[in-house]
């Protein structure tokens, strides 16, 4: 063994020297293989599976249920969304779902493991808080709970495509803006708002999306067309599947199916035909960027911020606030999404919820105190949402104020 | 086809296998994965409509079913762990167990560890590293297979020999551990 200290250009010089690796199979091996699992495999560019015979009773159930979605949640005051005493509602509106999804055989059951998994994710930083949890009900008890409905719950997150232009590299980022929505929307409506916005090809290949179906955490888009996505360059491939790894897993889903002219599957440009996508749930923190008219908010995937801890187990909720909260700026084109004036006193993680204690310093002069506020409560919100918490409470230690969000919703 | 196939086959087949390989980490499979490059490729040449080069839109093509395959295997070993959520950011390293191969197993020391430990890197970091310094691809053509700007690439590329250099630290600091300890 060497104990010679590798530097960068010893690494890249042995790089260099891997081995190149030869095929054994012949030419003609090769091409007479290549024939017969063509003939085999794809008779044509693209062969849409047989429909299946139960999916037409079955979206009929959908869609009734659907309809009744839509009709009972009006029989019930307040709002859903932000109501601390909601749960009568959300059980109505999570028993529609289980029946949705029972009538919907093409829905994986994802929802038992993934809770499991994110109890253990959870468990790594809120077993401490066994004690706590007590004392912060007790606490709770004398909190104002805000009583308007929040914005948080009422907005659309739209990906836009941002370009750094500050070291003349022209580098390309997915940043999220939100947008508030005045009416109130279903799911389906959202999301097909939201990726239509969000569109980043040339020729808004996305006005093709037809309609929009969730099952758990699983997310279906239905095109017009099979080449609906067959045109894009490979720079707008890779653009729209960030697009829909960013926006996607802001609303919980961890796959996206395709449909296309109501047969499974679509050609998603130069990756060829695909039925689904897996999206990656592991994204840790939010962090803002800001120009002189608006400020966006961009995943630390996208920034490659670490996202792990040093053992490379990745950060729970706690760390990933507080890893937020501490970032210096080692870029200078995005900052915290935790305001200079605010500081994070405690994450506390009882159960599925997640508590956000923080104060404002009174000695800053602060501009934008609202917005920049809004920022950072949406940046948690984000920050929540690839983990399986039910509730985030944000809680201002000083006034007893708390920003009651229903992630599970 | 079979013109069409001999020119490709002429021009690209090394330099597309070697490339799958190193990024499956197995013969086998990158025969299997090559044969379907080429009928990926050779199903929609006429579609071609050359805003990149050949060169590149092949290596683009086997990347994206190279990365199925490694997907699909991550699912599958998932599916078995009775997991359906994958909390790290480790997809990528679908754990090598099998014996090194042995084109690397001929070579120093030192290139067998760096191979042992690229296997660490991010997804994203492998796949620079293959394009830069396996394939001896340019920026330019290096950002055009993975639709990244040229900056991305320098900046990953800079990551991935930090990130390498920390796990072959690690892995001769841990070896110093064992023989000390013996």
């Amino acid at each position: 063994m060497s104990n010679e200290k590798w530097n960068d250009s010893k690494i890249e010089e042995t790089l260099t020297k891997l081995p190149p690796m030869k095929d054994k199979q012949s030419k003609d091996d090769l091409f007479q293989a290549i024939e017969s699992r063509s003939k085999k495999e794809i008779p044509s560019r693209f062969s849409p599976k047989a429909k299946r015979p139960w999916i037409l009773p079955a979206m009929a159930a959908a869609a009734a249920i659907f309809l009744m979605v839509l009709i009972i949640p009006p029989f019930f005051n307040g709002d859903q969304q932000f109501s601390t005493n909601d749960a009568d509602q959300n059980s109505v509106m999570n028993t529609a779902d289980v029946e949705e999804n029972a009538a919907d055989e093409s829905a994986e059951p994802e929802s038992e493991s993934s809770l499991d998994g994110s109890d253990n994710d959870m468990n790594d930083g809120g077993s401490e808080d066994d004690e706590n949890t007590e004392i912060a009900n007790d606490e709770n008890d004398e909190e104002q709970v805000s009583p308007e409905p929040s914005q948080l719950n009422q907005v659309i997150y739209i990906a836009n495509s941002y370009v750094l232009d500050s070291n003349n590299t022209g580098d390309n980022f997915i940043v999220i803006e939100k947008q508030s929505s005045e009416d109130e929307q279903s799911l389906e409506e959202i999301l097909m708002t939201s990726l239509q916005q969000s569109d980043p090809t040339s020729g808004q290949y996305l006005s093709d999306l037809d309609s929009v179906k969730t099952a758990e955490s699983l997310v279906e888009l239905h095109f017009s067309s099979a080449s609906s996505l067959e045109s894009l360059t490979s720079s707008e491939h890779e653009q729209l599947n960030q697009v829909f790894q960013e926006v996607l897993t802001l609303y919980g889903f961890a796959e996206v199916a395709f449909e296309s002219g109501g047969e499974t599957g679509i050609i998603f440009g130069q990756q060829g035909e695909v039925t689904s996508l897996p999206l990656a749930t592991n994204n840790r923190g939010y962090y803002v960027i800001s120009d002189e008219q608006d400020s966006y908010l961009i995943s630390a995937r996208m920034a490659e911020e670490e996202m792990a801890s040093e053992s490379g187990d990745p950060l729970n909720y706690a760390e990933t606030v507080a890893k937020m909260a501490e970032t210096e700026v080692s870029s200078d084109w995005y900052e915290s999404a935790i305001p200079s004036f605010v500081d994070v006193s405690e994450v506390r993680l009882p159960g599925t919820t997640a508590e956000v204690y923080y104060t404002v310093s009174e000695n800053e002069e602060i501009q934008n105190e609202e917005e920049q506020l809004e920022t950072f409560f949406h940046a948690l919100k984000l920050t929540a949402s690839p983990f399986t918490l039910d509730n985030l409470q944000i809680i201002n230690e000083e006034t007893g104020e708390v920003v009651e969000v229903d992630l599970a919703e | 086809m079979r013109e069409e196939f001999e020119r490709l086959y002429n021009t690209y087949h090394h330099q597309l296998f070697q490339y799958l390989f190193y990024l499956v980490r197995s013969r086998e499979v990158a025969e299997e994965l090559v044969q379907e490059v080429y009928i990926k490729v050779l199903d929609s040449f006429n579609t071609f409509e050359g805003r990149s080069s050949e060169k590149t839109w092949l290596y683009s093509v086997a990347k994206h079913v190279a990365i199925d395959w490694i997907r699909k295997q991550t699912r599958k070993k998932r599916k078995a762990e009775g997991k359906e959520y994958e909390w790290s950011e480790k997809e990528f390293q679908v754990e090598d167990k099998n014996p090194l191969p042995e084109e690397i197993v001929i070579q120093k020391e030192e290139v067998q560890q760096v191979y042992k430990m690229l296997e660490k890197c991010s997804e994203d970091q492998q796949q620079v590293v293959l394009l830069r310094y396996v394939q001896s691809l340019s920026i330019s053509e290096t950002a055009d297979v993975l639709g990244w700007t040229e900056s991305k690439v320098k900046t990953t590329q800079h990551r991935a020999i930090k990130s390498l250099k920390k796990h072959l630290e690690e892995g001769t600091t841990g070896f110093m551990q064992e023989e000390v300890s013996k």
